[in-house]
């Protein structure tokens, strides 16, 4: 075998109900047809978890993969993928974070870690370079993610990354998070839970490797040019004093911004949740990833009527399904319950969606005041954290919301399905789609559910009309290759999509960090195969999987917006059945959304075609 | 007594963010020649750029509408969304 640059060049498997550790080289097959980070996630949970498994038994695993660039130093190459079979959809789950993990596991040597079976007691996962050992656990169960990553780096060293889950990943909270890096999480498809599952309290890892590069000079002097452009791009300077929160002032004057449970796109109180608030009123400092040079993360402190604290954020995502969506009109009372959600280990997004739902819930009389314990108000902060630490807990309605809106409305019937804002079981993060039909598609199709990160759509609806459906379809597509690319690199996106950071850099580089001679056209087609195999895994584990999971909530084919710029607007099934007509037909997919034999073996998944019969 | 020419100033335009992906020549530095005055917004309609693509201006440093009329030569950085979170 070749040497493989850019690799750590090992896996690491960790079977916790026997304690088994065990170490392969990394193939370079795997390397050459899935990239690493999320490629790898994908064919790893394809290959090794059965079908059929259930997402919270030891037979299921969570992966952590950094990328082949993760580590590597040029701008934004802190990123590091988990996956696993997502208790909150039963499919494909991933979710991706920031701050210095990925390139500590890279260091340590190693390209992915697969985690699978089940500890019989709290265990913390201490992977030292190449010693990897099983901690008892048990004095960090129970404590909050940050308190949590403290107590342990206390412990361990200071110079120990830490990924943490909360009492929401211990108590099997299906939107529980891994957190990293004192505020970093990877917040989606219910990874913590997975972890929470197999007793899994923490991972620490310290690695003091380097990684090896095909051509070492060039890769130098191609990130310093790197660098100096994305210092010297236009507004630069705009970009960091705000980060993702930056993004409000915009989104509400386009009629867009989620509120009071995505039943409007446009919250009177923006102004006092937006990016200047923050930096005005509670920013401390802002905060990096490894090798960042724009921080979008903003270090705050805030002070309400429930107490003081440090708390990094609020991001925009949280601003919006806390903020808006939740009628909480200051940026001191999203900071707080941005505070409680995280340290509880809670993904902000699926629990801004959930608080909404319940606030409806309650306002619509589905939820009685006494089932809940006390009135769940929308605009009401006391509400907001009494039911994050019910969820958390999963204590009285706590333990029927901390299964998501989809399973929620099941249990509490009514009606109330009509308020359970969802894609696949994935509460949709914070942008109205009902004027943006390019955006509403993205929701419907992303591979893990609603989910912003795949095809950030919307100014695309803006430029080329919001009231045709024309090229959406294209439009999503592409998108959905280049920007999941990025988590299969092990690199930070928002370069890119923030400060307009030309894609061009990174074909350049990729062949001189590993050697593999891929252009940017061979990438995307890799991403591609990623997407098609992630389809299929959904297909593979749910009964009956097609295009009737792609359909939104009613909320958003029933009902036109009501208030704000894009009051009056809205889409119909019509619209939504012509939107995925487009998008099956460009996929080379049925009419069912499912691939066909002849695209999975185009894009050399003939073992997938196989199973699933195609 | 000949028609009097009208007066156009020439105005460059620093793209941040991949919304320039929408401006012409998919570029971060567009040089645009329009009838003065001429406000942002004139100027995103000269270029067939939609109006709400651009969060807002920056102009020496400082944050201006997209009503702000810029100077003949003037270097004006222009700002779109960001993808938040």
């Amino acid at each position: 075998m070749s040497k493989l640059y850019g690799y750590g060049g090992t896996i690491l498997r960790i079977d916790l109900t026997t304690g088994e550790i065990r170490k392969e080289p990394t193939p370079e097959k795997l390397c050459r047809e899935y990239l690493g980070g999320r490629g790898f996630v994908a064919k790893l949970e394809w290959d090794e978890v059965a079908p059929g498994t259930d997402p919270l038994s030891p037979g299921n695993k969570v992966i952590m993969a950094p990328g082949p660039l993760s580590g590597v130093l040029l701008p934004g190459s802190g990123k590091c993928e988990f996956g696993a079979k997502s208790p909150q959809t039963g499919g494909y789950g991933d979710s991706n974070v920031g701050g210095h993990l990925a390139p500590e596991v890279k260091y340590a040597g190693y390209d992915a870690v697969i985690i699978g079976g089940a500890a019989a007691k709290p265990t913390v996962i201490v992977i030292d370079d190449d010693k990897v050992t099983l901690v008892d656990g048990s004095k960090y169960w129970g404590k909050g993610c940050i308190e949590a990553e403290a107590m342990i780096k206390k412990d361990f060293g200071e110079d120990f990354q830490v990924a943490t889950i909360g009492p929401a990943g211990e108590n099997l909270v299906k939107y529980a998070i891994i957190s990293h890096d004192f505020g970093r999480q990877a917040g989606r498809t219910g990874v913590g839970t997975v972890l929470g599952s197999k007793k899994v309290k923490a991972i620490a890892v310290r690695g003091t490797k380097s990684i090896p590069l095909a051509q070492p000079d060039k890769v130098y002097e191609k990130a310093k040019q790197m660098f100096d452009r994305c210092f010297s791009l236009p507004g630069f300077k705009e970009w960091t004093p705000y980060g993702t929160a930056g993004v409000t002032d915009w989104v509400n004057e386009v009629g867009s911004f989620p509120t009071k449970n995505f039943w409007t796109g446009y919250f009177e109180d923006y102004k006092k949740i937006n990016g200047p608030s923050l930096r005005e009123r509670i920013l401390v400092t802002d905060k990096a990833c490894f090798n960042c040079p724009i921080p979008c993360g903003k270090y705050s402190k805030t002070k309400t009527s429930k107490g003081e604290v440090y708390v990094e954020g609020p991001e925009y995502e949280t601003i919006g399904m806390m903020g808006g969506n939740l009628l909480l009109g200051s940026i001191e009372e999203i900071a707080y319950v941005n505070y409680v959600a995280d340290e509880l280990g809670i993904d902000t997004i699926s629990g801004g969606g959930v608080l909404a739902f319940a606030m409806e819930c309650f306002e619509k009389g589905v939820i009685t005041e006494r089932e809940a314990g006390r009135k769940l108000l929308f605009g009401d902060l006391d509400s907001a954290c009494y039911l994050l630490e019910k969820i958390a807990k999963r204590e009285g309605i706590g333990d029927v919301l901390a299964d998501g809106v989809r399973a929620a409305a099941a249990k509490l019937g009514k009606g109330s399905e009509k308020y359970a804002i969802h894609v696949k079981g994935l509460e949709i993060s914070a942008y109205e789609p009902r004027y943006a039909p390019a955006m509403m598609l993205a929701y419907m199709t992303a591979d893990v559910g609603a989910h912003h990160n795949r095809a950030w759509a919307i100014t695309y609806d803006v430029q080329v009309g919001r009231d045709t459906l024309e090229g959406k379809a294209k439009r999503v597509i592409e998108l959905q290759h280049i920007r999941p690319l990025f988590d299969t690199l092990g690199l930070c996106r928002l370069q890119w999509v923030e400060i307009g950071f030309e894609l061009s850099h990174y074909a350049e580089l990729f062949p001189l960090v590993t050697g593999i001679n891929y252009m940017w056209d061979d990438l995307l087609n890799i991403s591609e195969r990623i997407w098609n195999l992630t389809r299929a895994y959904s297909i593979r584990e749910i009964e009956g999987f097609g295009r009737d999971h792609d359909y939104p909530p009613p909320r958003f084919y029933e009902e036109k917006v009501p208030t704000g710029p894009a009051k009056g607007k809205g889409l119909t099934m019509d619209d939504l059945n012509r939107l995925l007509d487009d998008y099956y037909a460009l996929r080379g997919w049925d009419s069912k959304g499912i691939p066909t034999g002849r695209k999975l073996r185009e894009l050399g998944l003939d073992y997938v075609a196989e199973a699933l019969g195609r | 007594m000949g028609a009097v020419a009208k007066a156009v100033k020439k105005v460059t335009l620093l793209v941040h963010g991949h919304g320039s992906e929408f401006f012409p020549g998919k570029k971060s530095r567009v040089e645009v020649e329009v009838p003065a005055p001429a406000c942002v917004n004139d100027i995103l309609d000269a270029i067939g750029v939609n109006r709400s693509l651009v969060m807002f201006a920056v102009s020496n440093g400082v944050r201006q509408g997209k009503d702000y009329v810029p100077l003949d030569g003037e270097e004006l950085i222009i700002v779109t969304p960001p993808s938040g979170g």
